[in-house]
């Protein structure tokens, strides 16, 4: 059912009243909102390809949106390799750390990668779509595998993958944006029965909270907590 | 027992001051957290609402520890807020949370949500 309502709805053209509805956003409300981010340091890209130009987005100098962030400390193993759970007799769920050897703990002195982060609109869908590489202290290029330990595992390989980028033209990795647009009508529906409005211009901060529960230790969001 | 009473309306004021200060004196370096299902939450609800986590963890770490405790869905997210409305950023470490955050009880009041929020690429 979702499926057909996906097909039909990427045949409309949004109208700006969808945000609310449907969480969609219009190309005018991608380019609104991307100025919000360019306060908190997100840059507008121009593209000069005519092939590679979204022509929906008016402004050939305002095609997508990137950033640059460092990756902090790597989701390299499961939490609860290095920690373990008990009950205690006060009736609390304690965590403490596993006891481990020195040798472990130094290889958790771990090189900086830096990251960069692109945002695009994606046209089929009406939302926006968060696009990353990194690469090592030495500058080379990070495999596909080394970029996964810095996605949250239960999202490796089927949420996020590796696809061709509309305005580079080249690989990157990427979060498939077809429940995008749910996401986004579902903080709106969650604000507003808290009494609080989100406007479309907020649309990729709320983003970028999502981007962030798949992507944790990297530092994309340059916003703060968020009250809805 | 009313199953879906929260803590913080199962016992009073007091009652949950004294319980926090206890546990703080025999645990200073945790954090003392209640974690319940948000209102809005279809999920079940997980068996224990009292932890204690060391204060250096994220709180995507902390979300791991939540996530383990239930079966979701793979293409669901799940997310924390404090007192049900303020979404916490993934990298921050627990202790700068409960510092901003903590109730005059001395708790942290947690709780999750799922959204259905990921796409899979077929």
């Amino acid at each position: 059912m979702n499926a057909i309502l996906n097909i039909v709805n990427s045949f409309k053209t949004p109208s700006s009243e969808d945000f609310e509805k449907h969480g969609f956003l219009t190309p005018k409300q991608f380019l609104d909102s991307g100025d919000q981010l360019t306060l908190m340091g997100w840059k507008w890209e121009k593209v000069d390809d005519n092939k590679k130009l979204n022509k929906n987005l008016t402004d050939p100098k305002k095609q997508f949106l990137t950033f640059q962030g460092r990756s902090l400390n790597r989701i390299k193993k499961n939490v609860f390799d290095d920690l373990e759970e008990k009950v205690n007799s006060e009736g609390f769920v304690e965590t403490s750390q596993r006891q481990t050897n020195s040798q472990d703990n130094q290889e958790q002195e771990e090189e900086m990668r830096i990251y960069n982060f692109s945002i695009t609109y994606d046209t089929y869908y009406h939302v926006p779509r968060i696009w990353f590489s990194g690469v090592d202290e030495n500058q080379k290029p990070l495999k596909k595998e080394q970029m996964f330990e810095d996605v949250m595992p239960e999202y490796r390989d089927e949420t996020v993958t590796l696809e061709k980028h509309p305005h580079l033209g080249y690989d990157q990795m990427t979060i498939h944006p077809c429940k995008h647009s749910q996401i986004l009508k579902s903080f709106i529906d969650q604000a507003k029965e808290n009494g609080r409005v989100i406007k479309p211009t907020q649309a990729l901060i709320i983003f970028l909270k999502f981007v962030g529960s798949v992507l944790p230790t990297l530092e994309i969001e340059t916003t703060t907590d968020l009250e809805i | 027992m009313d199953s879906n009473k929260r803590y913080k309306d199962s016992l009073s004021e007091d009652q949950r001051k004294s319980e926090c200060e206890n546990i703080r004196k025999n645990y200073p370096d945790k954090i003392p957290l209640i974690i319940e299902k948000h209102p809005k939450s279809k999920l079940e609800q997980i068996d224990r609402t009292k932890f204690l986590i060391l204060e250096k963890l994220r709180v995507y770490q902390v979300n791991t520890i939540i996530r383990r405790k239930m079966s979701l869905n793979k293409v669901d997210a799940l997310y924390l807020f404090v007192n049900d409305n303020i979404l916490l950023r993934g990298d921050q470490c627990l202790k700068d949370v409960y510092e901003k955050y903590k109730d005059s009880d001395g708790f942290i009041y947690l709780s999750y949500c799922e959204y259905s929020s990921f796409g899979k690429n077929i």
